[in-house]
């Protein structure tokens, strides 16, 4: 399934559109959105119209850059930081900026898009809403732009697995590859031994031109279309809390894939509850440590819940960093052979247990050990793992399906995704909506009751006590 | 790795060693956030590691 990116490119060398309409929609859509949705910290009006401009020039004199020439993108906020800093005082290797290695590919940047740090954390600013439903959360500013059609992709930071566990909430494709494939110098660390820049995009063509764009070595595409997946048993998934729709999710996608000729093939999962755990106590320490010096001196800029996690992770001795360094490490080693004795180059899995919960509870810190359950361990590890969105439930809220493989099987996990896509269908994007249009405040906290899924596929759907397929 | 109590004081000692200006409530959501996370420690002790038969092995770096 061809993505955004190819459209754009094919319709900019046809000459049927140039840089300069399709930038000066997005903008359009990109006001629309932060008044509704409120993901970004700014919009860059005159730089991507004057970015458009050169894009449209380069066109119609036939040389664009590459791919991604002219094609609208939004970057996290702190990565412009941090393509100043990286000018200033390149990193060890010499590397420039992410950010500028992609303006230099021609592509225009609309507007940076808010970190979860500081919308899950600052008081003063307001909730960031799920583009499928308002009053519910978005979790992370780059997610919740793309998904509502605001940038062909998008560039952030992963570090826990939430980037990929809010993509799916909201509907959107997140692909974060082996960690070292994408450069991260230069850009501010939250948890240096977690942090990796990620992809989001509406498809996996899409992240995939991206990633392959900014990738520190060229990886020749597998383009192997194995037909083993390694699956979870869905027993190992009872018991989550808000994970019924989720999993119904996942087992129809499962479905899917096996009426398109894909062996699916039981692996025991890994183990979920401790890679979360070990994540975590390196999260809690490492952030500590960045933000140690400035935490008494900037108390009032953080929101309540920022300053208590950084508190709490005194809790955190040096003996228990080391432990969960060690568990990583064991994990690690362990991962790529338990795929290759299960006979598998990919395992697939929910993204995040429960769906998008109501705003005010995202807004006041939320179940953050929740989010994290299914995609933590493969942050840890530094695995790549990428989520396709399969499903909404009876609310309209998106449910993922995440595919992660072994470090290096970038290509592989991708290949995956675009088969996922291709056996689900289309996805539409969430209908546009006027400001006046969202509900003021949220009433009730915690996760949305649900009753029922419905799969993208039309022949798929379940009504409310439907089984398995 | 702390016990909860143990948890407490940290928070409290990491508070005044950093001179942080905050309200009696903003100290006790730090001390539950920290019990809790203990709980996510002792779940990382309790994994058993494989045991290093080859003998010493090389901090990774």
């Amino acid at each position: 399934m061809n993505g955004d990116i190819a459209r754009l490119e094919a319709g900019y060398r046809a000459g049927r559109r140039t840089p300069e309409d399709v930038v000066e929609e997005e903008l359009e859509r990109a006001a629309e959105a932060q008044a509704v949705l409120g993901p970004f910290r700014r919009i860059l009006y005159a730089r991507a119209r004057a970015e458009a401009r050169a894009a449209t020039d380069r066109h119609r004199r036939g040389t664009a850059r590459s791919p991604l020439d002219g094609v609208p993108v939004v970057v996290q906020a702190g990565m412009q930081e941090s393509e100043r800093r990286a000018r200033r005082r390149p990193s060890g290797d010499g590397e420039e900026g992410l950010l500028a290695r992609l303006r230099s590919h021609g592509a225009v940047v609309l507007a940076e898009a808010d970190t979860a740090w500081r919308l899950a954390h600052r008081a003063d600013v307001s909730p960031l809403r799920n583009p499928w439903a308002p009053e519910h959360a978005g979790g992370d500013g780059a997610p919740a732009s793309v998904a509502a059609g605001v940038g062909a992709a998008a560039l952030a930071v992963e570090s826990c697995g939430w980037l990929r566990a809010w993509s799916a909430r909201c509907g959107a494709v997140a692909f974060r590859p082996t960690r070292g494939a994408l450069s991260c110098g230069g850009i501010h660390p939250l948890a240096p031994t977690l942090d990796q820049v990620a992809v989001v995009a509406r498809h996996a063509a899409d992240a995939r031109l991206v990633y392959e764009a900014l990738a520190r070595a060229r990886r020749p595409r597998a383009r192997r279309r194995g037909g083993r997946l390694g699956v979870v048993p869905p027993v190992s998934l009872e018991g989550e809390a808000g994970a019924w729709a989720v999993r119904q999710a996942y087992e129809a996608a499962l479905a899917l894939l096996a009426r398109d000729g894909v062996e699916l093939v039981p692996v025991e999962p890994p183990p979920l509850p401790t890679a979360r755990a070990a994540a975590l106590t390196l999260w809690y320490a490492e952030c500590l440590e960045v933000h140690r010096t400035r935490l008494a001196a900037h108390w009032a800029d953080d929101g309540p819940a920022a300053r208590r996690r950084l508190m709490a992770a005194a809790a955190v001795g040096g003996a228990d960093y080391v432990r969960a360094r060690a568990v990583r490490r064991a994990l690690g080693d362990a991962w790529g052979p338990a795929l290759r004795r299960a006979g598998v180059d990919a395992l697939a899995l929910p993204t995040a247990p429960p769906a998008a919960p109501e705003a005010a509870f995202a807004l006041a810190g939320g179940a953050l050990a929740d989010t994290l359950l299914y995609t933590s361990f493969f942050d840890l590890i530094g695995a790549p793992a990428v989520t396709v969105p399969m499903g909404r439930d009876a609310l309209g809220l998106p449910a993922g399906l995440q595919v992660a493989g072994a470090a290096g099987e970038d290509a592989a996990v991708l290949d995956w995704a675009e088969r996922l896509e291709a056996v689900r269908g289309p996805w539409p994007l969430p209908p546009r909506r006027s400001a006046s249009a969202v509900p003021v405040g949220s009433s009730g906290q915690g996760w949305a009751k649900v009753e029922n899924v419905t799969v993208m596929a039309s022949s798929v759907s379940f009504g409310p006590g439907g089984g398995p397929l | 790795m702390a016990t909860a109590g143990e948890a407490a004081r940290l928070v409290d000692d990491l508070g005044r060693s950093l001179g942080v200006p905050w309200t009696e409530a903003e100290r006790a959501e730090a001390i539950q956030e920290a019990i809790a996370l203990v709980c996510q420690v002792e779940l990382v002790w309790r994994y058993p590691l494989p045991d290093p038969a080859g003998g010493w092995r090389p901090p990774e770096p």
